[in-house]
């Protein structure tokens, strides 16, 4: 076996233009796909590893198709049903800044909730003085970027629907560990959202109700179902179901990677079941000829073909791993930001899985190896005459 | 063991010792990233998705988004970001109320 693993070696050697080219293509297609889920991995998985922190109902109120403010008195009846513990309504939306072309998602939070002051030292870093001192928010490190580049150095001019113009200082930033949801946020108090939306009291975006029991979450929703027919339940299940189809691989952009990637591969199988080239069938034959057996020949081949395609695969993972991981995927990752000029840096959380990877490994690498395998058993079981001539 | 197997076995080792190496090294980096600030985040707004597409709500806040946002553009133009080609639509977009709980038991039993 020693003996057919060097010739295997030697032989992949001897034709080192052809083989170089076909590994390159090789590494190449492993390392598209292993990147590119590679990141949705991690994407997802720093969404799911938020899921439990997230309301376990959001009710919002759908007229016409589209959603629209929703009764704040609403919050007081769903209070009411059993199994909630408390439900509250909500005010955020989003403020178009023209200069940079962007839209800030503007949130409004309560600051007499005892969740409120609990939470925000540990997410964002506070100017305590400033936050005290009046109207004042706190941003993510986009919007705080974005404001910077357009003279807004602390403070920020909103344009309320009347015209006026409201000053709201920058009170905080948050921490760049939770950039990739909080890049364009801007965290202020509800009245001061109200204000800026020029949304009356009694009108909110959405009431968030909060079930301690997940058991009862189902029963709940439907209660509220009946109890305002108009309203649409979004239940963390929902979300959960909504982060697991975040990338959808049947179309687009992932779909024409993809295509490029099978297509690729077909070429290089084609190339290889083809059949050999003259050369080869008479190296072959020669084998045949010194008294080689048919088995032995197979054997050199599956051994050709498996350290190729072995040795690209771990190429390519390894490269995959350090170009997602280590250079936060230059390219590749503008496919998943968007194009906004409000675009976080892609600081993924290290996210490998496994099964994943064995996936592609199944899909290709004893692809490849069966690909070669026929040519070379034809070619074998001929006599060895035959082939010479 | 001649040298051409010594030299592939190398090889081998050398790429599986990079490999191991590179996912202890990103593993430790990650592991002094403070998670809880993120978790916190999401507890203080209590808002899903990812702030990594933001050119329009229905991309921004997609599990929370309904079917006529993709249309508010205008409406013979559903949808022509870059990024809704890659990321799909909210499953629960197209549902009043939550699909989930009515596909689980019509009579909504359980979950």
């Amino acid at each position: 076996m020693k003996n057919l693993l060097a010739f295997a070696i030697g032989s992949l050697l001897r034709r080192g233009g052809k083989n170089l080219f076909i590994f390159f293509v090789f590494t190449l297609l492993v390392f598209i796909l292993a990147s590119t889920f590679l990141i949705s991995n991690a994407l997802k998985s720093q969404l799911l590893s938020t899921l439990d922190a997230l309301p376990p109902i959001t009710v919002e109120r759908i007229v016409a198709g589209r959603q629209t403010e929703i009764d704040t008195s609403r919050a007081d009846s769903i209070a009411e049903i059993a199994g909630v513990s408390r439900a509250f309504p909500r005010v955020w939306g989003f403020y178009y800044f023209p200069p940079a072309g962007v839209n800030f998602a503007v949130v409004g939070v309560d600051p007499l909730l005892p969740s409120y002051s609990q939470t925000l030292t540990t997410v964002a870093d506070i100017d305590g003085e400033r936050l005290a001192s009046g109207d004042t928010m706190i941003v993510g490190e986009g919007v705080d970027a974005i404001l910077r580049r357009h003279l807004f150095d602390g403070y920020l001019l909103f344009v309320k629907p009347d015209g006026e113009l409201k000053r709201v200082d920058v009170a905080g930033r948050f921490k760049g560990e939770t950039v990739l949801q909080s890049n364009d946020l801007i965290v202020m108090d509800t009245g001061l959202v109200r204000e800026i939306f020029g949304l009356p009291e009694h009108l909110a975006t959405d009431i968030v109700v909060e079930v301690p029991n997940p058991q009862e979450v189902p029963t709940v929703a439907r209660k509220i179902a009946t109890l305002y027919p108009d309203s649409r339940i979004v239940t963390r299940r929902d979300l959960a179901a909504s982060y697991h189809a975040l990338f959808d691989y049947k179309s687009g952009l992932f779909l024409a990677l993809f295509l490029v990637g099978i297509f690729t591969l077909f070429v290089i199988l084609y190339d290889k079941a083809s059949g050999l080239s003259g050369e080869e069938r008479r190296e072959i034959g020669i084998l045949k000829a010194l008294g080689w057996r048919t088995g032995e020949i197979l054997a050199v081949k599956i051994y050709e073909s498996a350290i190729l395609a072995l040795v690209a695969y771990l190429v390519a993972v390894t490269a995959s791993i350090g170009y997602v991981f280590g250079l936060q995927a230059p390219v590749l990752r503008d496919l998943f930001t968007g194009y906004s000029a409000l675009r976080p840096p892609l600081l993924l959380p290290f996210e490998i899985d496994g099964a994943t990877l064995a996936l592609i490994f199944f899909a290709t690498v004893p692809l490849f190896v069966a690909a070669t395998l026929v040519p070379a058993w034809r070619a074998a079981t001929l006599e060895a005459d035959e082939v010479i001539r | 063991m001649s040298r051409r197997i010594a030299t592939l076995l190398g090889i081998v080792a050398a790429l599986l010792l990079l490999l191991a190496g590179e996912t202890l090294l990103f593993d430790a980096k990650d592991r002094t990233t403070d998670h809880n600030a993120l978790r916190g985040l999401v507890a203080l707004t209590a808002l899903p998705d990812l702030s990594v597409a933001t050119e329009a709500g229905f991309i921004r806040f997609r599990s929370l988004s309904d079917i006529a946002s993709a249309f508010g553009e205008s409406p013979e133009l559903p949808d022509h970001f870059r990024a809704s080609f890659v990321y799909a639509p909210a499953p629960l977009s197209y549902t009043v109320p939550s699909r989930l709980l009515l596909k689980a038991s019509p009579d909504g039993a359980t979950e």
